[in-house]
């Protein structure tokens, strides 16, 4: 099946975004398709490259980052929530005149638009909140 | 059309478990996640709250985030259950619902 998956928690406070990335690598074990993962509200800042995980830590962001570039995964970040928090690429750095661009390679940034595409090209789609 | 209902807060802080419940019908399944599995302990209140899951209504929790609270004495009517099935859950229902 054709899967998108949603994730709107925060990465450093919540489990959204660990819940999600056990969740993806099962439907690929399974041989189910991930068509998009859409990143939004306080789950941007796993797009971020400047987080520093304590030793004793899992990285998400490194582990979402080589996950979504392992698989080649459409992965986008929702820009308005992104911009927000801080979350930066090169083109939007300059646009808003931004002294560094921060965004974690494998991510894109995008509009809700991406996610109203995605609900319509997948079979199911599922949302990791709290 | 049934509905897969994702729980994952727990019912000692919100309303998402009796809002799923509620909202339920038979064909549809409630899966546990995240905070959401502290629903799955026997306690004397959870079970009234049960209660008004419409019969035959499946319950799973997440054995992922179970373990990880190292609950244990889970009620007998909820499946634990893998990521991989989580996924079979998915597909098997034809639409999601995240009650956060």
């Amino acid at each position: 099946m054709i899967i998108s998956v949603m994730v709107t928690g925060s990465p450093v406070s919540q489990q959204a975004a660990q819940s999600a990335l056990s969740f993806c690598e099962a439907a690929l074990c399974a041989g189910h398709q991930i068509y998009r993962v859409f990143f939004y509200e306080d789950a941007v800042y796993v797009g971020s490259a400047l987080s520093v995980s304590p030793q004793d830590e899992r990285n998400l962001n490194a582990a979402w980052s080589e996950f979504v570039q392992r698989h080649q995964l459409d992965a986008v970040i929702c820009v308005a929530s992104a911009l927000k928090r801080g979350i930066l690429n090169n083109s939007e750095a300059t646009r808003y005149q931004k002294p560094a661009a921060n965004l974690e390679a494998g991510f894109e940034l995008s509009g809700l638009g991406q996610w109203v595409d995605a609900c319509l090209n997948s079979d199911r789609v599922v949302s990791f909140g709290a | 059309m049934s509905t897969l209902h994702i729980v994952s807060t727990s019912p000692f802080d919100s309303n998402a478990l009796l809002s799923a419940l509620k909202t339920a019908s038979q064909d549809d399944a409630i899966l546990l996640i995240q905070n959401g599995v502290y629903a799955a302990i026997e306690a004397p209140h959870m079970s009234v709250m049960m209660a008004l899951a419409p019969s035959g209504l499946r319950m799973y929790a997440l054995a992922e985030d179970v373990d990880a609270r190292a609950l244990h004495g889970l009620t007998q009517h909820i499946t634990k259950i893998g990521y991989s099935d989580f996924v079979t859950l998915v597909c098997e229902h034809h639409n999601s619902v995240s009650w956060n």
